[in-house]
């Protein structure tokens, strides 16, 4: 087992605003000074989301290439891993979702393995033909998928689409813990997660995250199991019970606090291309 | 993509209190039990309607 962990901060995502926590950063740059900082801070990736003009989540390649191009203008030193999503807004078409990557040639994108409702109320679709299409292209343009996996099934769907050769070994998941429709998030559950990533897809990589209440039970328990952990306003508002987050700084600065109180070590950007199998 | 804590809230039949349970907890014996008496609650909202005005006076059921 690496003695090496990767913190991943999800600094935005598409859901939360400044009403829920005025520190979320929303503007691209907003974003990149927040992706700067959390680097500093010990993250070796950012998982980005972009929202509009008016907070909402949008797949604007304008957007996500305002704030690439403002992280590396005014922080040239910052080799943090950038992983794009490709879910930023229920009603993004398939090939908006895909443009920014095309474009921009992140060295990670988000492939969300299998569709889903979505907060009771709505679908969150990933259809066979876009999971097809993107796994290729992804291939092509050199973009390392994070596979999210809310459910199990998700983890035999990226089977599937690693036998297809849609997608290539080692594959890198994200276990995504407690989220409404989800998996809930547990110890017993993620061990289950691990457990069947690698019966169906050995020699993976996996990290993950609790939402809300099990954010601190999925984070220790992933380090102890020797994953890697995804933290940042994306997935929680809320430091702890009844105190907002100041920042994303902050989650990325308790992550490494557990990571080496454990006794492991925070891996560096270029630590986690080792790991991913990321050529810089 | 994640959205956060999908809530459900609730007011006790008993007491009355006000509360709130994250379904990310939904596996937990307290999910949709008043925190005072242990009573089932009556749902009267959620994130996707009813979501109250007053959200910040529920009580959240978790023990974290």
């Amino acid at each position: 087992m690496s003695k090496k962990t990767i913190i991943t901060v999800a600094t935005t995502g598409a859901w939360p605003k400044k009403e829920n926590n005025p520190n979320v950063p929303m503007t691209p740059a907003e974003i990149s000074e927040d992706v700067y900082a959390c680097w500093k801070a010990g993250a070796a990736v950012a998982h980005l989301h972009m929202r509009d003009d008016n907070g909402n989540g949008t797949m604007s390649a304008d957007k996500f290439r305002e704030t690439v191009e403002l992280l590396r203008k005014n922080h040239p030193e910052c080799d943090i891993i950038l992983n794009l999503t490709t879910s930023g807004d229920l009603n993004a078409t398939d090939e908006t979702r895909q443009m920014h990557l095309k474009e921009l040639r992140p060295e990670m994108g988000s492939y969300d393995c299998g569709s889903m409702n979505w907060l009771h109320s709505g679908l969150f679709i990933n259809h066979p033909k876009f999971l097809e299409e993107l796994g290729k292209n992804m291939q092509e343009w050199g973009v390392k998928p994070e596979i999210e996996a809310f459910d199990p099934g998700m983890i035999a769907n990226a089977a599937y689409y690693l036998k297809k050769g849609v997608l290539k070994a080692p594959l890198h998941f994200q276990f995504c813990m407690g989220c409404a429709n989800g998996i809930p998030g547990s110890m017993k559950n993620l061990v289950f997660m691990k457990e069947t990533m690698d019966q169906l897809c050995p020699g993976s990589t996996w990290s993950t995250f609790g939402v809300g209440h099990s954010a601190m039970e999925i984070m220790y328990g992933a380090i102890a199991m020797g994953g890697h952990i995804r933290v940042g306003m994306e997935d929680n508002v809320m430091y702890a019970k009844g105190q907002l987050a100041e920042s994303n700084v902050q989650f990325v600065e308790r992550a490494a606090r557990a990571i080496r109180e454990f006794g492991r070590e925070v891996a560096t950007p270029d630590e986690a291309r080792e790991i991913l199998g990321l050529k810089k | 993509m994640t959205w956060g804590i999908y809530w459900m809230f609730y007011h006790c039949p008993d007491c009355g209190k006000k509360f709130k349970s994250g379904a990310d907890m939904i596996t937990e014996p307290t999910f949709g039990r008043c925190p005072v008496c242990n009573a089932e609650g009556v749902l009267i909202g959620e994130s996707k309607e009813g979501y109250p005005a007053d959200a910040e006076d529920y009580e959240d059921t978790a023990e974290y």
